[in-house]
């Protein structure tokens, strides 16, 4: 059972790189962040402990010293951003190729993710525009169950009005987020441009909703099973500062990123999978 | 008509019900008296009113004139004082709703008409804040004179601290209110300023409020009759002694939550759905009462109103006014992020610093918004443990006391003025408020720490049980720090509070070597940035663990403390105990040797596994 869920068909090497690959973008864009931080920490005998000691007055000096190097600090995190969006870019058309086809060599899926860069950018654009429109969907939907609510006067009733249009805009991206590993999955399996591959996506979301949408379900519920669990150690660690408990979390933390990215191989396993179903009927 | 009840039988109970419970040590002096009847138009969202002012000549010379406050008129356009004065985003810039002040009679008891003769101060162009008044006749020390009074309140849409919002209303400086006249007979007078709050004379308030039926209200001082029905309309009556204000809140939604707690009857006034927040308001004063008493006295009035404004009358939350604050909560935020209770206990603690003690709000912002600020952080910390942790939440980062909060709100100071400057001699909000609030307090903290908590509540408690409706300076307080703890405290404590300071403590160095003879010799600098002379400990720890205690005068910029052990040093610290919380910055004041460093990878570590989630869940 457990062997059958770790078993991505062959893809366990490329896994790993992705993984690797997004953490180590983690970790410069941490490190850029915290380099002043960590440079007047290490003079403290405590250490990065002084974060979590004396009721915060510690980390309100700290800040309140780097506070001018906010600036610099905000511009370099700009950057990072910048090459984030395009490693976003390149390992989102990695998936797609490494789920098609078994033993695909890592350089080679990005060759072909640097190739079809244009038909990406394309299907990005247009589920960024779907997200936007979720987000504005979501405010509008608030501002509604306030009007509502405010009619009854109870302030929970208000405030949970307002909340609910939250999860309805959620449910919305999430959508967004399946039709676009769909696209992304027709235009590098089957070399369609954005506008085919669009078309393909939304006609098979319709045609097979309950399985495409119970998959995708999933292979997300998984994933952001491993962060709730991660979250509640760190809920359970954080304060805690022996080595044994920092070194727990550090590897738990990285072990829920693999995992992340394992989820996502099998569920684009599964959708090159279905295509070439599809493709050979 | 009909249905008024007859009060006569009950005035003698009544009397002694609305004497303040101190009253027997020290009583509230009776300077200004007020007999009102007010009915509150929700819709016009006016008052009128009519009744008396009876005002007794508390100083030592006969006056002829008499200061009148009408500080509604600070909202009554946009050239007022207030809104003139008004900085940054700390108020609205135009309520969508203007108000102001009406005052249609004013007679003495000779039956003299004082409106014709009576102006604004010409020396606050534009701004009908004050009404300066010509009596009839010189009234004497110790003499009275009564002053038939009718006016009309429009209230502004919630602006500072006042107004309505819909049906909501919060009724707060809608009467024309005499200034103080302090000993020498001098009239301490001054416009609404927008940083500033307010300076009056104790008395007797004795108010009767009509209010159409269907809504609830909420007011300053016990309820002694009613409600019943005048006229079509609710009436009930409020009388208190030992006050100097007297606010009211009117709502047709109202729902209420009461407990006795220490034989005061508390009331929560809130929003239908926000149970939980009054629920939370009660629990916070079950401990804050008791914590309050046992600290800084008794608490003399039988009754406290804790109103929590509907959503959109936010500009009214928290509030003192006599036994009636206003507080701001969300139904939803966990109980272990302490906004509720820490605004509750800030208001609260008013009715000892403001309501009790009576200080001039206007020339010396810092004895009750400091003090209070004080006094909140310290029954914090009564009440939730070490620090008074005001956000406690284990899964998202580390706790934050409130000690920490004024430590830092008073470190972040860019441009240090005196504490003990008026309200409206700081430039902006932000300027009064990080020294009015924060500085105060850290500095009271820094006395609390280096003398210790138990003589220090003593100390404060002195000081309110010899201020108790006695209008105290900043005097009264140094002398009580002088009698308790001697000159060189009282000099700090002026130091501290008249000039504009900043203080800090670091160790600058701290390095060892070995010595032939086996022995490693080396040497920590503390250098010292800013005026106080307080001696503190440098603690030395070698490799091995073992700490050494050395006590320094620390009274001079640098300070070489040599040392000399059986191991290498591994770091040095400077008042490690956190005697001087007053300090810049407390992360300085430890440093590994030189040569040292400690490990910071896991902090890179779980940023970036954040980083990595945050990226990772909307990524490829
Ligand atoms: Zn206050």
């Amino acid at each position: 059972m457990i062997r059958a869920w770790l078993s991505t068909g062959g893809r366990s090497g490329v896994v790993l790189g992705i993984a690797a690959i997004e953490m180590a973008l983690a970790w410069l864009l941490g490190l850029a962040a915290t380099a002043a931080l960590t440079r007047t920490l290490a003079h403290s005998p405590v250490g990065y402990q002084a974060l979590h000691l004396a009721g915060g007055r510690w980390l309100g000096d700290l800040l309140a010293l780097h506070a001018h190097a906010w600036e610099p600090t905000a511009a370099l995190l700009g950057v990072a951003l910048v090459a984030w969006a395009a490693a976003w870019l390149l390992l989102g058309g990695m998936l797609p190729v490494l789920g098609a086809t078994a033993g695909v060599r890592l350089h080679r899926a990005a060759a072909e993710s640097l190739r079809r860069a244009p038909t990406l950018l394309g299907l990005a654009a247009i589920a960024g525009l779907g997200f936007a429109l979720a987000a504005f969907a979501g405010y509008a939907a608030t501002g509604w169950g306030e009007r509502a609510a405010a009619l009854r006067l109870d302030v929970r009733a208000i405030t949970l009005l307002g909340w609910v249009a939250w999860p309805v805009a959620g449910a919305l991206a999430w959508l967004i987020g399946v039709w676009h590993d769909l696209a992304r999955a027709h235009a590098m399996a089957r070399g369609k441009t954005a506008l085919q591959a669009s078309g393909a996506a939304a006609f098979q979301m319709v045609r097979n909703p309950v399985a495409t949408m119970a998959t995708a379900a999933g292979f997300g519920l998984v994933a952001w099973a491993y962060v709730g669990a991660a979250a509640a150690l760190s809920g359970l660690l954080e304060a805690r500062t022996s080595v044994a408990a920092v070194v727990t979390l550090a590897v738990v933390q990285h072990l829920v990123v693999l995992g992340r990215v394992h989820a996502r191989m099998k569920w684009f396993a599964w959708l090159g999978g279905r295509i070439a179903a599809a493709k050979t009927e | 008509m009909s249905s008024k009840r007859m009060v006569l039988p009950r005035a003698a109970g009544v009397a002694l019900l609305l004497l303040p419970l101190g009253a027997s040590a020290q009583p509230a002096p009776r300077v200004a008296d007020y007999t009102l009847t007010a009915t509150l138009d929700p819709v016009r969202h006016t008052v009128r009113a009519d009744g008396t002012i009876h005002w007794t000549n508390p100083s030592t010379v006969a006056v002829r004139d008499l200061w009148l406050h009408q500080y509604l008129n600070g909202f009554a356009g946009p050239r007022t004082y207030f809104m003139r004065t008004r900085s940054g985003d700390a108020w609205p810039a135009h309520p969508p709703h203007w108000g102001g002040l009406a005052l249609e009679t004013l007679r003495a008891d000779d039956g003299t008409d004082l409106l014709p003769t009576a102006t604004n101060d010409p020396a606050v162009p534009d701004d009908t804040s004050q009404l300066h008044v010509l009596l009839p006749r010189a009234v004497a020390p110790g003499d009275s004179i009564t002053l038939a009074v009718r006016f009309t309140a429009t209230l502004p849409e919630v602006v500072a601290r006042t107004g309505y919002d819909g049906t909501f209303h919060l009724v707060a400086q809608w009467f024309p209110k005499v200034a103080v006249l302090e000993a020498d007979g001098t009239w301490a007078h001054f416009p609404f300023h927008a940083n500033s709050e307010f300076y009056a004379d104790f008395g007797r308030y004795d108010v009767r409020i009509r209010y159409p039926r269907g809504y609830e209200i909420g007011a300053t001082g016990p309820r002694v009759e009613g409600p019943a029905v005048v006229d079509g309309l609710l009436e009930e009556r409020h009388v208190l002694e030992g006050i100097h204000d007297f606010a009211f809140t009117a709502w047709n939604h109202f729902r209420h939550a009461d407990r006795t707690i220490n034989r005061v009857e508390v009331h929560v006034l809130h929003a239908p759905g926000d149970e939980r927040g009054a629920a939370r308001t009660l629990d916070v004063m079950a401990g804050a009462l008791p914590a309050f008493e046992r600290r800084f006295g008794e608490y003399p009035y039988p009754v406290l109103t804790v109103v929590l404004p509907p959503p959109g009358a936010e500009a009214t939350a928290g509030m003192e006014y006599p036994t009636l604050i206003t507080i701001g909560a969300q139904w939803w935020t966990p109980r272990r992020v302490r906004d509720v209770e820490y605004v509750t206990l800030h208001e609260f603690g008013h009715q000892y610093f403001y309501g009790m003690l009576a200080s001039n709000e206007h020339r010396y912002p810092m004895l009750d918004e400091g003090f209070c600020e004080y006094a909140t952080a310290r029954v914090m910390e009564d009440l939730f443990g070490r620090g008074g942790p005001v956000l406690d939440l284990p899964m998202l980062g580390p706790r934050f006391d409130t000690w920490a909060w004024e430590a830092l709100g008073s470190a972040a100071i860019a441009h240090p003025l005196p504490l003990t400057l008026g309200a409206d001699e700081y430039p902006s909000w932000d300027r009064y408020g990080e020294h009015v609030y924060s500085r105060t307090a850290i500095v009271l903290r820094t006395v609390e720490r280096r003398v210790g908590t138990r003589l220090f509540t003593e100390i404060l408690r002195e000081y309110v049980d010899r201020s108790r409706f006695r209008h105290p300076t900043p005097e009264a307080f140094y002398a009580v720090v002088r009698e308790r703890l001697g000159v060189p405290w009282e000099a700090f404590v002026r130091t501290a509070f008249e000039t504009p300071w900043r203080y800090n403590l670091s160790v600058s160095e701290a390095v060892s070597a070995r010595d032939p003879d086996g022995h490693w010799r080396g040497r920590a600098l503390i250098d010292r940035d800013g005026p106080f002379d307080l001696p503190v400990n440098v603690v030395f720890t070698d490799v091995r663990g073992r700490r050494t205690v050395v006590r320094i005068a620390n009274d001079r910029p640098l300070t070489v403390v040599p040392y000399d052990g059986p191991a290498a040093l591994r770091s040095v610290a400077v008042d490690p105990e956190d005697t001087l919380p007053l300090e810049q910055r407390r992360i300085d004041n430890a440093r590994l040797a030189d040569g040292l460093a400690a490990p910071t990878l896991p902090l890179v570590a779980r940023v970036a596994y954040w980083v990595a989630l945050a990226l990772g869940s909307v990524g490829p």
